[in-house]
């Protein structure tokens, strides 16, 4: 289990060689998603709606909308890429370890683990259907099928720590 | 949201980020225009304060009761003013993975 202290350089993160491997994937598998170009057809790509959802929910602002997606998509995009680039940059300086590392995060890196880590929570959740009553103490390890919803728990105690580490 | 850990207060940071706003448009009216963030199941209530502090530099207290709203009504009001300033607004908790819309305030 990860673990996640406040020291005066920064968060330090204590990843064991699974941990690493396990987040060294995210980039991969978000990228392709955040790169994809604006979501001209709403509806298709639920996990793209979520990452990009619009700007205004009254029909009768599609113009505006569409100006607003021309004038912002690719910041959006730019800002979700760099912070899975810091998210991989930084992960590189653990990658040969064969045992538990340690990761010290400055303020801008933390930050940047907090977007990545949150817009792979976002993919997974809705790639899994994840809804309030969504209960990590009801899943089965023996159920294979359960594994990417461990993968999401796991996600979400590490931002949580992290950001309680942050906060306090 | 899912609740995690309480939130503590964030050393606040103001940064502009997304999109310049855009004068083209021509005058808008007075009208405020609000930016609504929506409930959903995966945003930590701990990570909806940060954002909110790091963004709009409110004070704990303040996000945390925003973060609150959002939680408790599946939505809150977290910040209005023209449709430029809004659609900066949202653009920004869209960078952080919030689900915020912008809508004209009704008098």
């Amino acid at each position: 289990m990860a673990s996640v202290k406040k020291r005066r350089k920064g968060v330090v993160l204590e990843l064991s060689p699974e941990e690493v491997a396990l987040l060294q994937t995210l980039p991969a598998q978000l990228a392709p998603v955040i790169e994809a170009g604006p979501p001209a057809d709403a509806g298709t790509d639920p996990v793209r709606d979520r990452l990009f959802p619009r700007a205004y929910l009254d029909p009768t602002e599609e113009e505006a909308e569409h100006n607003w997606q021309d004038m912002v998509h690719s910041d959006l995009v730019a800002e979700k890429s760099a912070a899975l680039a810091a998210l991989a940059e930084t992960l590189e300086r653990v990658a040969d370890a064969d045992r538990d590392a340690k990761l010290t995060l400055d303020r801008a890196e933390t930050e940047a683990w907090l977007s990545a880590l949150n817009d792979a929570r976002l993919a997974l959740g809705v790639t899994l259907g994840i809804t309030e009553e969504h209960d990590p103490s009801r899943l089965d390890p023996s159920d294979p099928g359960s594994q990417p919803f461990f993968v999401y728990d796991w996600l979400t105690m590490l931002q949580g720590t992290i950001l309680e580490v942050l906060l306090e | 949201m899912m609740a995690t850990s309480p939130a503590a207060p964030a050393e606040v940071e103001v940064e502009e980020l997304g999109a310049e706003p855009d004068f083209e448009e021509g005058i808008e009216t007075d009208t405020p225009w609000l930016v609504i963030v929506w409930n959903d199941p995966v945003n930590l209530m701990s990570y909806v304060v940060f954002v909110f502090q790091k963004l709009f530099g409110y004070s704990r207290a303040k996000a945390t009761k925003l973060m609150l709203e959002v939680h408790h009504d599946g939505k809150s009001v977290v910040a209005s003013g023209t449709r430029e300033k809004a659609e900066g607004d949202v653009g920004r908790l869209h960078a952080h993975g919030l689900w915020a819309t912008m809508e004209r305030d009704t008098p």
